[in-house]
């Protein structure tokens, strides 16, 4: 379990007495409160998004990511096992790994003294540890098993790799509850995937800005003019919210494609181009490829995780904390590896709607910025949540902030505040 | 048929002297010009990319933006001014060492050239310091239409593997 926490700051910090409608500032900039989620959330009872297991398919494999702010290295062993490890040296802490990934590698050597790992994180070589002509060297009873990289225990799923600093946590799928497995195996079903590339953004605001985001479809009918134009996303197609059974804390944002139409939901959006085309229509023809009459869904997995399925678009959203009001979000696309080219063509296309540049997603960047330097200096001011009442249940429709209300009333109860 | 041609020193430094041409008008259209005026740069036929350099290097195929032909130009400009929101800002190009990797003459008399620069690509947000929001080398295909150059093929290949929150005009 995480290691409790020191600062004494943090009783001053009260939630209002409102409870999960209303969102005190604070926690998006708080240094005291990014200290605490380093260690509650991240280095807590959570499994943490690391990487999929196409991107590191033979041993000797490896990639660097991140859990929360601190760097790790996740690589397939001479077993076919993944590991992952932290990129720092077990003597003197040199982040000895430099390349961002790789392959062909039968063990990692730290370049200050030379302690050797293999890459089940096991120190295999400490130079000099016997001494040399009799003089120096490790105490006799130093132990290396002892002294080896620190650790994660890793659960995968259908190609999809997890590791959390807590050895004690049950699976994954008991960690994000029935409903949230079944919404996670409609896209990972266990067919092979491949990786179509990366995108990598730093944003300036607190990470749980974008974790709520997704879990917002109250902004995205609004803010989101490419997308409603489009029908991609309406507020008034079918659509559903669902949390997960415990906490809340994971949840789904399921719609489907409507109608190009005008009307008052249209009417509501100041921006609204009613007469908006593409000239180049290739970019965006979707093709149905998953069970169901869903068209798009956003599942957020706790806490660095974000699903990206939007029309054939599909990714992997990763936090990476840089500090109380910075961030980092790496997507990575992927289709699966025995899809037509046709498919592929499809997804890097409709790419154009995410990342940095996304036509619906650059919207989200700038806002989340602007927000960061809205509430910045009024940590003691509140966010009002209640669209679609105070509650936190399930809902049939997009009208409702209910998500993020159940995620607030979960990360309470995490971060226990 | 189409044959690679070896120039002479002189008309290699007047094609040079020609894209460089071609790249100044190409940023002054998007840090001052009509964004509008930014499709009439590329071939109909075109592709445009922005991509990361890490992306190209381990064969990924994703972009950043993806723009083919006319049609797909014209939507990145009606997505930039019509439904995307964002703050106000001002970019700054700079283009150099503009470099002609070869030449190809085909039977009707065309050239296909293929040349690379480098590129940044400042950025100035009211109220805060310029900051480079992209740097890296274009990869580019240029053909010859009606005597002058256009882009056949433009790649953006930008070096670091972060960028700033938001990339909204084209670089």
């Amino acid at each position: 379990m995480a290691t409790a926490v020191q600062t004494d700051n943090l009783l001053n910090l009260k939630w209002p007495k409102e409870g999960p409608s209303r969102v005190p500032y604070w926690v998006y900039s708080s240094p005291e409160i990014y200290k605490r989620e380093q260690e509650m959330v991240f280095g807590g009872a959570s499994y943490n998004y690391i990487g999929l297991e196409c991107e590191i398919p033979k041993p000797g494999d490896f990639r660097q990511t991140k859990v929360g702010d601190k760097p790790v290295i996740f690589m397939r062993d001479e077993d076919g096992q993944v590991q992952v490890v932290v990129n720092r040296c077990a003597h003197r802490g040199v982040q000895f790994c430099y390349d961002m990934h790789g392959s062909g590698k039968t063990e990692f050597i730290c370049p200050y003294h030379q302690w050797t790992y293999n890459l089940k994180g096991e120190t295999t070589a400490v130079p000099f540890r016997r001494g040399l002509q009799k003089q120096g060297g490790m105490p006799g009873d130093f132990d290396m098993k002892a002294n080896g990289l620190q650790k994660l225990k890793v659960a995968t799923r259908h190609g999809v790799i997890f590791a959390s600093f807590d050895h004690s946590m049950p699976s994954f799928e008991e960690y994000i509850g029935p409903k949230m497995v079944g919404w996670f195996d409609r896209v990972f079903s266990g067919r092979p995937l491949k990786v179509l590339g990366y995108q990598r953004q730093r944003i300036r605001c607190n990470w749980k800005l974008v974790f709520e985001n997704i879990k917002d479809p109250y902004h995205a009918s609004l803010l989101h003019v490419f997308l409603v134009s489009f029908s991609l996303f309406r507020a008034d197609n079918p659509s559903k919210v669902q949390m997960d059974e415990k906490l809340g804390l994971h949840s789904v944002l399921v719609s489907q494609r409507g109608e190009k139409k005008a009307d008052d939901t249209t009417a509501d959006i100041r921006q609204n181009q009613a007469s908006f085309t593409l000239a180049n229509p290739l970019m965006l023809q979707p093709e149905k490829e998953f069970p169901g009459e869903a068209t798009v869904v956003m599942q957020t997995i706790w806490p660095n995780l974000m699903v990206q399925q939007q029309s054939n678009t599909l990714a992997m959203r990763q936090i990476h904390l840089v500090g109380p009001e910075e961030f980092e979000l790496h997507w990575t696309y992927f289709g699966f590896a025995d899809e037509s080219e046709e498919m592929t063509q499809k997804r890097l296309r409709q790419a154009n709607l995410m990342g940095p540049a996304g036509y619906v997603s650059a919207d989200d960047s700038e806002v989340m910025e602007a927000i960061q330097a809205g509430i910045s200096k009024y940590a003691a001011s509140d966010a009002v949540v209640e669209m679609g009442g105070r509650g936190v249940e399930d809902t049939d429709h997009m009208v409702t902030e209910t998500a993020i209300r159940a995620f607030y009333d979960g990360y309470r109860k995490v971060m226990g505040l | 048929m189409t044959t690679t041609t070896k120039l002479r020193a002189e008309d290699l430094a007047a094609l040079r002297a020609e894209i460089d041409e071609f790249n100044t008008a190409y940023a002054d259209c998007l840090d001052d010009g009509d964004l509008n005026d930014w499709i009439g740069f590329f071939t109909p036929d075109c592709i445009y990319k922005v991509l990361p350099r890490e992306n190209l290097e381990q064969n990924l195929p994703l972009a950043v933006i993806y723009a083919e032909g006319h049609g797909g130009l014209t939507d990145r400009v009606v997505g930039v001014t019509k439904t995307t929101v964002y703050r106000k800002r001002y970019l700054r190009h700079f283009i150099t060492n503009t470099r002609i990797r070869s030449v190809a003459h085909d039977a009707t008399g065309g050239d296909t050239v293929r040349a690379e620069a480098n590129y940044q690509v400042l950025e100035t947000l009211p109220g805060e310091y310029t900051k480079i929001l992209n740097a890296g080398r274009y990869m580019d295909i240029f053909t010859r239409q009606g005597g002058a150059l256009k882009l056949k093929e433009r790649l953006c290949v930008y070096d670091s593997e972060m960028v700033p929150a938001t990339i909204v005009y084209p670089l």
